[in-house]
């Protein structure tokens, strides 16, 4: 049987949660592809309504007039109201560009993964894809052909033609053409361009095939892929569930935490409220590469000496700890050394805080 | 609604013999299918995106969904084509539009900028907006705006489509692309 987009979106497990673009984007692109999720979308029933939206699109049964249509009528009954500032802006669900670009790119992407995949099965007749302008948009975006020149660049010449822009089917210049990560269409939000197969005489002739004495790497972009695409189909929303939250835990690591079915911030070294117990679960849970325990440096570097932000010395590590005292709300019995800690950072005054930096603890 | 066209019994008895004879046939039906898939996305896109719409107005990208929909399959002796795009089949049969439930009017696009949107999203919405009515029959004919007057959209109780046989391609022409992947498979020996 063919994989449709309307398989694989039935497959995709939502996600509500409070991460942004940029931050979905760094994740790794099989649980992007995987999740069924929206910029800063926490409400699982504001997510679960877009999700049936697309489903029905994907299946053929509402237009995008009708789907937009329908979504408002369930974010007016769901008291959905954009933040203060934002409304009629992207960040606004209920604005138009936002229901536009949030509806077409879903679904656009479960087709566009359907394709990829059913071509992996045709691969001997249709090696290769031609990318292509399928929209004519008002504003389009000229640079795609650098665009492309700069992915095959960064990634190999054997199996492209530059000029024609195609490339075989599984050449990686796709993935490096894509803002999502990967290797079918769309590539990049509100895109007017996709592909079409291209068959195996075409390819031929633009010198895409490879010859007897080609690259292994270049004879492997002839084996058909998966992505692992079938073992979740086959696998049961449970199991499909169980993968995606363990690996947006192990992904996300402290930056981001799950709090029954949707992923909240934990914001580590920012303002928001916890009990000492919670934050100290936080700092526990450590953090990504690179990125440092800010707050949790300072009250170690308090308790190893009381009187290190005099004068305000470590102008902002008094900051950081000045941030955490303010942040520590009372209650719970502390039970770890950190939470005896935190818990006394906590209850310090604003004029506990002068009296520190005048060097007085 | 979907737009689904099967298309059967083109193979010569000769090449659904060679078919039959295939111990494991899904690489050259998925091949025959991705024939017909691509010669219909080409379709869409080198004959109907260019044509573009009666009011000028800006591409809602209707052609763009329906190329991402279209799926191709064949069993053998059938190709099949199977568009799940919402209006496809109405421009490919034709038919009657009406007003959908708990509505009583057809709003027809009369400005670009009113293409592929509702009343509601046209002018920063109702309250901008007011309904002209004809001075015999009382009836309600067209939404202007209120601030230039403008007529956004026309109303109308029923519309008729036109039949457009040309948005897919001949079944004739999609039956030979079938049998011509078929036949360019078994020339190769099926190898990639």
């Amino acid at each position: 049987m063919s994989v449709t987009g309307p398989d694989i979106l039935a497959s995709k497990v939502s996600v509500p949660s409070e991460l942004r673009t940029a931050q979905w984007s760094a994740l790794p692109v099989w649980i992007n592809e995987r999740a069924f999720f929206m910029a800063s979308v926490d409400r699982a029933e504001v997510l679960d309504s877009f999700h049936d939206k697309v489903a029905s699109m994907a299946a053929g049964e509402l237009s995008l007039q009708q789907a937009r249509k329908l979504l408002r009528e369930d974010l007016d009954k769901l008291d959905y109201k954009p933040l203060p500032g934002q409304e009629g802006t992207i960040k606004d669900l209920t604005s138009s560009p936002r229901m536009k670009v949030s509806l077409e790119t879903n679904l656009l992407q479960v087709n566009g993964f359907a394709r990829w995949a059913r071509q992996q099965d045709a691969l001997g007749g249709f090696p290769a894809q031609r990318f292509v302008r399928q929209r004519m948009s008002l504003k389009p975006r000229e640079n795609w052909p650098e665009r492309f020149a700069a992915a095959v660049g960064s990634t190999t010449a054997d199996g492209a033609n530059v000029e024609a822009m195609c490339a075989l089917v599984n050449h990686p210049c796709w993935v490096a053409l894509s803002v999502f990560g990967s290797p079918y269409a769309p590539f990049d939000y509100n895109s007017g361009m996709g592909l079409e197969p291209m068959d195996r005489d075409e390819a031929e002739s633009l010198g895409l095939m490879p010859g007897e004495d080609a690259d292994p790497d270049h004879e492997e972009m002839m084996e058909p892929q998966d992505r692992g695409l079938n073992e979740t189909l086959e696998a049961s929303p449970e199991i499909r569930s169980q993968v995606i939250r363990a690996a947006l835990a192990d992904s996300l690591q402290g930056l981001a935490k799950w709090d029954a079915d949707r992923i909240v911030f934990t914001d580590p070294n920012g303002t928001k409220p916890y009990k000492a117990g919670d934050m100290a679960d936080v700092w526990e849970a450590g953090m990504p590469k690179g990125i440092p325990l800010l707050q949790r440096d300072a009250a170690l570097a308090y308790e190893e000496d009381p009187t290190v932000f005099q004068n305000r010395g470590g102008r902002d590590k008094f900051e950081d700890f000045s941030r955490l005292s303010k942040r520590i709300t009372p209650g719970g019995k502390p039970a770890s050394k950190m939470e005896k800690l935190l818990h006394h950072i906590g209850s310090l005054t604003a004029s506990d805080l002068a009296a520190l930096v005048r060097g007085e603890p | 609604m979907n737009e689904t066209v099967t298309i059967t019994d083109h193979a010569t008895p000769e090449l659904r013999r060679r078919i039959a004879e295939l111990k494991d046939k899904k690489p050259i039906l998925s091949e025959m299918g991705m024939a017909v898939e691509r010669q219909v996305v080409r379709h869409f896109r080198t004959v109907k995106m260019p044509q573009g719409n009666m009011l000028g107005a800006p591409s809602t990208g209707f052609w763009q969904k329906a190329m991402s929909s279209v799926v191709g399959t064949a069993t053998g002796d059938t190709a099949t084509v199977a568009i799940k795009h919402v209006g496809v089949r109405l421009q490919y049969l034709g038919g009657p539009v009406r007003p959908g439930p708990g509505k009583s009017w057809l709003t027809i696009p009369a400005v670009p900028e009113a293409h592929g949107k509702s009343a509601s999203e046209v002018e920063g919405g109702y309250e901008n907006q007011e309904w002209l009515f004809d001075a015999v029959s009382r009836r309600p004919f067209a939404i202007a705006s209120k601030a230039s007057g403008t007529i956004l959209f026309w109303l109308t109780k029923k519309a008729t489509i036109k039949p457009h046989p040309d948005v897919l391609p001949p079944e004739e022409e999609i039956a030979k692309t079938a049998v011509k992947a078929a036949k360019a498979f078994l020339r190769r020996g099926g190898a990639r």
